[in-house]
């Protein structure tokens, strides 16, 4: 490259920038006279965005009171289930002991009466003799009854 | 969460600015009062629970996808126009002349100055409302509300490329037009920028 067409670039490059620099400059002052004239509405036009203004804030003012009072009637119900229990302390423990009792119990029973077609129990109380339970071909056959 | 009265007050701060934004990209002021209050409400409803620092990219984001949700409105409505109003005739057989809808502002009672200055913001206004949609919004975002180029890119959810593309644009568009109008080069010093 020649000093002639170096020299010429670094001029287009200057001049670029200027225009650049122009330009930003075009459009602050665009922007700034904008804003300086949109502080000039008129009273109708004011009163309505103020109108706006008002709503939404209370709009926010509600929504933010709803989600307060959700939290309160949440941590409400909580906060009786908590205090009864410290309230009636030994009586809520008696009544998860009973219902743990009454449980165990209720499963016995129903494990219980499974067993009991196979105890002695029931051999003993039954009519057949006991060698009759000793055979494995009448239980089968017996079994094959009750089906 | 931002308070309420941070709610207001950035209202109160940003109001006036999207009005006059509105109303240069739909060209009707009642329509542009509509738009900014429905987008204060959105704000309010569905992001109330943000903090403050993000109300300006969210408040700019709403408020160009309500203006978007008009244009998509009246894109209907003008459809529904045009098929019903070929079926009829107008009443005095003439077609409306648009230019007559323009108001025009009687000046004549204004200073000097004022008037310089007043007329100089319309002619500026009238640039502006010529430019295309995307350009419009980038220098508005740009310039006139001062996000950098991520946040307008983020609100008109394009590249920072796209976004440095049409500001460059906006501006040599504004330019031309204000130098057809005689507007070579805006001084402050020459406009009076005090108030009336």
């Amino acid at each position: 490259m020649s000093k002639n067409e170096h020299m010429n670039n670094k001029i287009d490059d200057s001049n670029l920038d200027e225009n650049l620099i122009a330009d930003e400059q075009l459009a602050s002052t665009v922007a700034h006279l904008l804003n300086d004239n949109a502080q000039h509405l008129n009273a109708v036009t004011l009163k309505r965005l103020n109108a706006g203004r008002d709503l939404a804030v209370s709009q926010l003012a509600v929504r933010q009171t709803q989600v307060t009072q959700g939290v309160n009637r949440s941590g409400n119900v909580l906060h009786w289930l908590g205090h009864g229990f410290e309230q009636h302390r030994m009586m809520s423990i008696t009544v998860i002991a009973v219902a743990m009792l009454l449980g165990f119990f209720a499963i016995q029973q129903f494990s219980l009466y499974n067993n009991l077609k196979h105890s002695d129990a029931f051999l003993l109380a039954s009519e057949l003799p006991p060698e009759a339970f000793a055979d494995k071909g009448f239980n089968t056959w017996l079994v094959s009854k009750q089906d | 969460m931002a308070t309420t009265k941070e709610l207001s007050d950035f209202l109160e701060a940003v109001e006036r600015r999207a009005f006059k934004q509105t109303a240069y990209a739909v060209r009707d002021d009642h329509a542009a009062l509509d738009i900014v209050q429905d987008a204060m409400m959105k704000l309010a409803e569905k992001y109330g629970d943000k903090p403050a620092a993000e109300f300006p990219m969210l408040f700019q984001r709403i408020l160009q996808n309500t203006m978007r949700d008009f244009w998509r409105r009246q894109k209907v409505r003008n459809l529904w126009t045009t098929l019903l109003s070929s079926f009829g005739s107008s009443e005095d057989g003439e077609d409306r002349d648009p230019l007559e809808t323009i108001d025009v502002q009687d000046d004549s009672g204004e200073p000097a100055t004022q008037l310089e200055r007043s007329q100089t913001i319309k002619l500026i206004e009238r640039a502006l409302e010529k430019l295309p949609t995307r350009q419009r919004e980038a220098f508005v975002l740009r310039y006139w509300e001062e996000m950098d180029v991520a946040e307008t890119a983020a609100i008109m959810g394009c590249s920072d490329g796209s976004v440095k593309t049409h500001c460059s644009r906006a501006v040599h568009a504004l330019a031309l037009e204000l130098k057809k109008q005689g507007l070579e080069k805006l001084g402050l010093s020459n406009l009076m920028l005090t108030k009336p």
